[in-house]
């Protein structure tokens, strides 16, 4: 599964790296910006995209919402990884299009099955 | 003697106000007209200018421009409660003031009374304070989540199998960065619950299925305690409720249960009828018990009892405040029934919700009164919402006026429970607007007000058939919707008739 994920902080997405890593079926490819994201996701094929809710420029509900309006990466699942978790956010963030809301800061250990989860669902 | 007061009289009650105004750090007003005709030497201060040029002048004139439409409304509605506002000093500048206005004689004619108080400080703490949320929020999670993630990977072994001493030191590090987040979450919860700004969902909740649900979440952290945990149900009604929150309050009391029950101890979570009108969840454990002394702490913040012991079993301390305050704010109460050595019983309640079908499709359906609930804030109108439900009240609810008009024109209520400050008025906009409406002209009112009517209040008292001052009980609410409904709709038709 082909997974790119978008985090400003560099030691954040060191962790993603190395977190995500551990379920072998996960191909991963970091980016530092939601502008930088919508350009990957129309380059290449993604099966979902991971995004930070706060980043300078693009923040993640922009980046979620220009990618639901592009018809080339609508069709591509959306999750938010964010460190604010009021429901406001939340349902802002679902009513965006987005499938599910992941909780920073989050268990390395769990986050890959956590992310399944939320795909399945 | 009583009668008019003397010119002496009258003299020495201005001097009176005079001397009392010229010490208050308020700025105080007398307006005629909306004209400043008395103002005492704060309100000069407050404005930048020197009293003589203050008076004659407008109200406007010391309002900023995008203020005075809002300042007009308020006059207006005759509404007593404070209004927030931008005040105009004379050299241009803007600031925030709270304005209380009263109705007053002044000399013999009707008039004004105004106080003005400069709230740029507190607004500013308010700003302060939100800004501070929001950084906790944001800033202090995302490093925390590169701690958190660095240690968790070590620790499993992620980047290497680690020697037993540094995996020891990693374990505690990580553990302590866990305690960290659940303290941080608890903090913001807790100012999030306290400043009103939890947004619940109230709905009819399945108490066992919510119970059952929550007890399976903890089956693993009992495991790991070598706790286990039965359930009784001895009450099945829907209870009114915000999902997650009781899950959350439940999931607090119960970890708590296990967290301090001894080895092979059972925890036992009940549900049961409480109070007149309310479902009882309870969890019991086999702890240690709680002194009375102790007991009466409990719930506030920060209140570990053997705080060593607590923090060595990784609780922040705020479980209980938060579970508190939720409680409350979903119009029920919380408490613990213990004995030292003999275990522990917290309990809340949750006021019931009639159940759905009760009046659905029967006669007694039609003949319920309908009442139309017009209030903005959702708190009030939730609670408000249950206790008229439970009355067997069908409620139609109103968040403004203009909800309030088109709710009037749809179906006409048994009664109106109205609020007078509303986000598009007053209420006495509505009133006046039942006045004039075919159909509508006999249909009771009972104001909700934070403040006593005034003598302008009074006057229009006609339509209300009764001023209930918030906070107030149940029982009181229904009495005067009884009154409204019945008696007293009946007593102002035979006088109007008899007019």
């Amino acid at each position: 599964m082909r997974l790119l994920c978008a985090d400003d902080e560099e030691d954040i997405r060191t962790i993603l790296q190395l977190a995500l890593s551990l379920d072998p079926e996960l191909e991963v490819e970091l980016v530092d910006s939601g502008e930088a994201a919508l350009a990957r996701a129309r380059m290449a094929p993604f099966d979902a995209i991971l995004l930070d809710g706060m980043m300078p420029g693009l923040d993640g509900y922009e980046t979620c919402r220009r990618l639901k309006a592009d018809p080339a990466t609508a069709d591509v699942p959306v999750i938010f990884l964010t460190a604010k978790t009021q429901r406001a956010e939340v349902e802002q963030a679902l009513t965006l299009g987005a499938v599910a809301c992941l909780v920073k800061p989050f268990d390395p250990m769990t986050l890959a099955a956590e992310l399944r989860a939320a795909l399945a669902r | 003697m009583a009668g008019l007061p003397s010119d002496e009289t009258r003299q020495e009650r201005d001097e009176l106000f005079r001397r009392l105004s010229s010490a208050a750090s308020e700025g105080i007003t007398i307006l005629v007209d909306l004209h400043i005709v008395e103002a005492n030497n704060a309100f000069g201060r407050l404005f930048g200018h020197a009293l003589g040029d203050v008076i004659g002048q407008s109200l406007a004139s010391v309002i900023a421009p995008e203020s005075r439409e809002a300042v007009a409304r308020h006059v207006a509605s005759g509404s007593e409660k404070p209004c927030d506002v931008r005040g105009r000093r004379k050299d241009g500048s803007t600031f925030d003031v709270e304005v209380i206005i009263r109705s007053i004689t002044y000399r013999g004619q009707p008039s004004l009374g105004c106080v003005m108080r400069d709230i740029s400080e507190r607004k500013e703490i308010d700003r302060i304070k939100s800004e501070f949320v929001s950084i906790v929020s944001h800033e202090l999670r995302t490093p925390l989540t590169s701690i958190r993630g660095s240690l968790g990977l070590m620790e499993a072994g992620a980047v290497g199998e680690l020697p037993p001493k540094a995996r020891e030191l990693t374990r505690i590090a990580r553990q302590n960065a866990d305690r960290l987040i659940r303290l941080i979450n608890d903090i913001l919860d807790l100012e999030k619950i306290e400043a009103g700004k939890i947004q619940l969902q109230i709905a009819a909740l399945d108490a066992p299925d919510l119970a059952e649900s929550t007890v399976d979440e903890l089956r693993g952290m009992a495991e790991l305690y070598k706790v286990s945990i039965d359930t009784d149900v001895r009450c099945r009604e829907p209870v009114a409720g915000d999902r997650d929150r009781v899950v959350q309050i439940l999931t607090n009391l119960l970890s708590n249960a296990v967290k301090f029950s001894p080895e092979g101890g059972v925890v036992r979570v009940s549900i049961a009828p409480g109070s007149a009108g309310f479902l009882r969840f309870s969890v019991r454990d086999q702890g240690q018990g709680i002194s009375s002394e102790q007991q009466a702490r409990l719930f506030t913040r920060f209140e570990q009892l053997e705080a060593a012991n607590t923090r060595r079993r990784g609780g922040t301390g705020l479980g209980l405040a938060i579970s508190r305050s939720l409680v409350e704010q979903q119009g029920g109460r919380i408490g613990v029934e213990s004995t030292p050595g003999a275990g522990s019983e917290f309990w809340f309640e949750l006021p019931l919700v009639p159940l759905p079908d009760v009046h659905d499709g029967s006669a007694e359906a039609d003949a319920a009164p309908g009442i139309l609930v017009v209030e903005d804030d959702d708190a009030v109108a939730r609670v408000l919402g249950i206790m008229l439900q439970r009355a067997g009240h069908s409620v139609t609810r109103a968040d403004s006026l203009a909800e309030a008009r088109r709710a009037l024109a749809a179906r006409r209520p048994s009664a109106i429970l109205l609020d007078m400050k509303l986000p598009d008025g007053s209420g006495f906009d509505l009133i006046d607007h039942i006045a004039e409406t075919p159909g509508l002209e006999q249909l009771p009112v009972v104001v909700l007000s934070g403040v006593e009517p005034s003598f302008d209040h009074r006057l229009r008292s006609d339509r209300i058939v009764e001023w209930l001052i918030k906070p107030f009980a149940e029982r009181e609410l229904l009495r005067a919707l009884g009154d409204a409904i019945a008696g007293r709709t009946d007593s102002r038709r035979a006088r109007r008739r008899s007019a």
